[in-house]
């Protein structure tokens, strides 16, 4: 009996240090950031550092826990639901209040949901509340959201992200928001810290805010430090000059194996939301616009070892496009290509290639007269050197069935370009999910780019019977989100057999990244996704609180 | 010929042959020898000092045994980086991506060892030496066609042709480089050899330009150049059968120390990923992924392609060294 109590505290525990002592007051915490940011004001934010500083600052009405579930933050539980997935009414903690010592009140979100769908706000992040007919503020503390139809992803899209005090930044205008001086001091907070101030390229300075409706935060103060280097970043947290860094998987297979063998230091390493395929064009006349023709890909490539290759175990072989740290991930509900070259050359032949006497296979030109051979690019961003590494091995064994895809490494800002002009044979990306798996944006038909005028579906591929599968799984919306996340997962399983049996895209790994911080912080607790993507779907300000220095310092 | 001085020894054993007391007539005649070379006559009078310039050059490079030994040196790297990947063939691109990183010195069938892909190390990098190498003689022959020719127009004839081709210099000198070959690779669509090759000499050339003006503006005011010009020579003539010759020793040495540079240069783009693309390495790109190999205890993948650059950029500095030793008048 007691050793099986011990086991389940030890697996509760996961990966935090079982401290013994009480947690303290006191001591500065210093964590390393991979880039300076360029606004500290959230409704213009839209970088992973920006975020980072961000999420000390604002509060949350609803944020992501460990296992990436939603979970209440300034929120006064889960939004209850009508029945008919109309009406989310979502209450506040009473007693919540500003750095200022004025209350956070429904008030504070309504301005907060007013400037995000202003259309003329003046910023890089995409707010999209076009799913929202109408917010009312029905007491102080509670707000009433009627939607246009019922939208399961409301929950994890809409709800989740910081609310802004009204009194500041109400008055702005969203056109001008961007240059106003209070983006890059700004002077009310409600997270669990205030800044002191930002040293341009090098720190942020941030105190407690004793005010915060969590309960005091441990640390006296925050600084974080700009690291540019992910070497030297990953070297500050060996020698204890950081004492986290959420990024030390920047740093590489090297770095995270050094941070391991030093004694001060402990690394989390976790799969996140971030995901990296292999997209390939599949409108009509491209080289891979026969079904027939992805799966001979799929099954000349050995996946397991070809993301071992270019990753060095920095990443973990996905099939279809929701990443194993989702909640709506089923990995038995994809469909997997082993490597088979046999299976893989007559599938090409089946499909009306024929291999030349050059090696490079063949048809009759689809679009017009002539031949087509099978010549293409894949477009892969420079300075990304595991999906380069990926790119070289793909290229080198789809040969043996007549493909022949040369490497292209292209800066990021010629990237896109052609890609959203459908000029492209394949490129290798990277995607993120947030908190809500919906792929309603890269798979949904009324996404496809160029097509249609916006949206990230473009590959070309449109399939009705996914169409409906996304549309439905997007409306159903039940009394409790346990109850809507099992109907939902439900669908999820049939898309991701779709997407990965007509393999509308190669996946090719999951993210898994890393984190590390100095023994002398304590009560660290480590799980999926955390601090690794922006912090409306993740990075709970909430549990950072509950850090404390063990020496005090 | 007034400018080369005598000579210790002629190739025409004629020791101490004095062209400075030639009359006009002998002049023309040499002249008009020049335009037939093999002639008897040449070889006894007009062209032996010329040659005699070059050959004491080529004495007095070999005595200098730094030089020698970097000249040896790099024989063998150019030798080897033409001849090894011919008998190797597709051996810099065979992948063995589930056993990579094999180490050095362990196998004769992989000497340095194997990369991130399991390929062969040393086939890489020769095959590499092939790419540094070739793009550094083409960039340098640019400069020199680039350079050389605006240079020497700008030198020869002064004035607003002058006056236009430096401030166009002046502007090819502002350009960032970098942003031009960012520019130029997102024009063309993708990374290759040729335009690495043309973005290099169409961006570095002005110093070959500036030196090979400074000599022609020199070097037109000479008495001998007035000769050739009194005796009617044509201006393309004056150009490149009297001024250029003698303008060549210090383009030579900027040539020369300009290919290490441009060896240097490659490997920085390739190192930020705008060389030569993937499976063709070149030094640079084979650096790439550097910090995460040092901490990553396969340091070898860093230390052979960066030893291979530093000797070579060395060597042919060294080898610039040389030659402007032998070619320094002051020195004779």
């Amino acid at each position: 009996m007691v050793a099986a109590t011990i086991a389940i505290l030890v697996a509760a525990c996961g990966n935090t240090a079982p401290s013994s002592e009480t947690p303290k007051n006191g001591g500065t915490l210093i964590w390393a950031l991979d880039s300076d940011a360029t606004t500290l004001n959230p409704f213009v934010a839209s970088t992973l550092p920006e975020f980072r500083v961000i999420s000390f600052l604002f509060p949350n009405l609803y944020a992501g826990d460990k296992n990436l579930n939603v979970v209440p933050d300034l929120a006064d539980g889960m939004p209850s639901v009508s029945s008919d997935g109309l009406v989310w009414t979502v209450k506040l903690k009473k007693n919540a209040k500003w750095s200022d010592g004025t209350p956070i009140t429904a008030d504070d979100v309504l301005a907060t949901q007013k400037i995000q769908g202003d259309p003329k706000l003046d910023t890089d992040y995409s707010y999209d509340w076009s799913k929202l007919k109408t917010i009312e503020k029905v007491d102080a503390n509670t707000v009433k959201y009627t939607l246009t139809q019922p939208f399961a992803p409301f929950l994890a899209s809409n709800l989740v992200g910081y609310v802004a005090p009204a009194e500041v930044y109400g008055k702005l205008d969203p056109a001008k928001i961007r240059d106003d001086p209070v983006s890059k001091a700004p002077t009310v907070f409600g997270g669990a810290y205030k800044l002191d101030k930002w040293i341009p390229g090098q720190e942020f300075d941030l105190s407690v805010n004793p005010n915060y409706y969590n309960g005091r935060p441990h640390y006296d103060k925050v600084i974080g430090k700009v690291i540019t280097d992910a070497t030297a970043a990953a070297n500050a947290l060996i020698n204890g000059d950081v004492a986290w860094h959420p990024s030390l998987g920047e740093s590489g297979a090297g770095g995270i194996s050094k941070a391991k063998k030093s004694s001060n230091v402990q690394v989390h390493t976790y799969q996140d939301l971030g995901y990296i395929d292999f997209r390939m064009n599949t409108r009509k006349g491209h080289i891979f616009d026969n079904v027939l023709t992805r799966q001979a890909l799929a099954s000349v490539l050995d996946k397991p070892s070809i993301v071992q290759a270019a990753t060095q175990g920095a990443g973990a072989p996905l099939w279809g496009d929701i990443v194993p740290a989702s909640w709506a991930y089923d990995a038995n509900s994809v469909v997997k290509y082993p490597l088979d070259v046999n299976k893989a050359k007559s599938l090409m032949q089946q499909a009306g290639w024929t291999i030349g006497s050059d090696g490079v296979a063949t048809r009759p030109n689809p679009t017009g007269s002539g031949t087509q051979k099978f010549v293409g690019k894949i477009r892969v961003r420079a300075g990304k050197p595991d999906r380069l590494k990926a790119a070289e091995i793909i290229s080198d064994q789809v040969k043996q069935i007549g493909m022949q895809l040369t490497p292209e490494p292209t800066d990021f800002k010629v990237f896109y370009p052609p890609i959203q002009k459908g000029q492209f044979d394949v490129f290798i990306a990277g995607f993120s999910l947030t908190l809500e798996p919906d792929d309603y944006s890269t798979a949904h038909s009324s996404q496809l780019q160029p097509e249609h005028h916006e949206g990230q579906n473009w590959t070309g591929y449109s399939n009705p019977q996914l169409d409906s599968l996304i549309d439905q799984e997007r409306s159903t919306v039940k009394a409790t989100d346990a109850e809507t996340k099992a109907a939902r997962k439900a669908i999820f399983n049939q898309i991701e057999k779709i997407i990965s049996g007509d393999v509308q895209t190669y996946m090719l790994w999951a993210d898994v990244s890393s984190m590390g911080w100095t023994t002398n912080v304590g009560d660290v607790v480590a799980g999926s996704g955390d601090n690794t993507i922006y912090y409306d779907s993740n990075n709970n300000p909430a549990s950072r609180a509950q850090w404390y220095s063990k020496s005090g310092k | 010929m007034a400018q080369v001085p005598p000579l210790p020894i002629g190739p025409a054993g004629v020791p101490g042959a004095v062209p400075d007391q030639l009359s006009v007539e002998t002049t023309v005649q040499q002249e008009r020898d020049l335009a037939q070379p093999g002639s008897a006559k040449a070889d006894e009078f007009g062209a032996a000092p010329e040659l005699g310039f070059w050959r004491l050059a080529v004495i007095r490079f070999l005595h200098h045994r730094v030089a020698t030994g970097a000249l040896i040196i790099l024989a063998i790297i150019v030798l080897s980086a033409i001849v090894v990947p011919i008998i190797t063939g597709d051996l810099y691109r065979i992948q063995d991506y589930r056993h990579p990183f094999k180490p050095p010195f362990q196998s004769f069938q992989h000497l340095f060892g194997t990369d991130d892909l399991g390929r062969d190390e040393l086939a890489r990098l020769l095959r590499g030496a092939r790419v540094s190498i070739m793009v550094g003689v083409l960039a340098v022959v640019g400069y020199l066609l680039i350079g050389g020719t605006l240079g020497a127009l700008a030198g020869y004839y002064g004035g607003w042709l002058d006056n236009a081709l430096m401030r166009f210099t002046d502007i090819i000198i502002s350009a960032p480089f970098l942003l031009v070959v960012i520019a130029i690779t997102a024009a063309t669509g993708g990374v290759r050899l040729t335009t690495v090759i043309i973005v290099i000499a169409a961006t570095g050339w002005y110093e070959i330009g500036r030196l090979m003006r400074a000599q022609f503006l020199v070097l037109r005011e000479q008495e001998f150049v007035q000769a050739a010009r009194a005796l009617g020579a044509s201006n393309a003539r004056i150009i490149v059968r009297h001024i250029l010759p003698n303008a060549l020793a210090p383009i030579i040495v900027s040539a020369t120390l300009g290919v290490s540079g441009i060896i240097l240069l490659e490997a920085a783009l390739g190192f930020l990923g705008y060389s030569i693309p993937p499976p063709e390495p070149s030094w640079g790109n084979m650096l790439q992924n550097f910090e995460q190999y040092l901490l990553d205890d396969q340091a070898y993948l860093v230390v052979f392609p960066a030893t291979a650059l530093v000797i070579t950029a060395l060597c042919i500095n060294l080898i610039g060294d040389g030659i402007r030793d032998a070619l320094d008048p002051r020195q004779r």
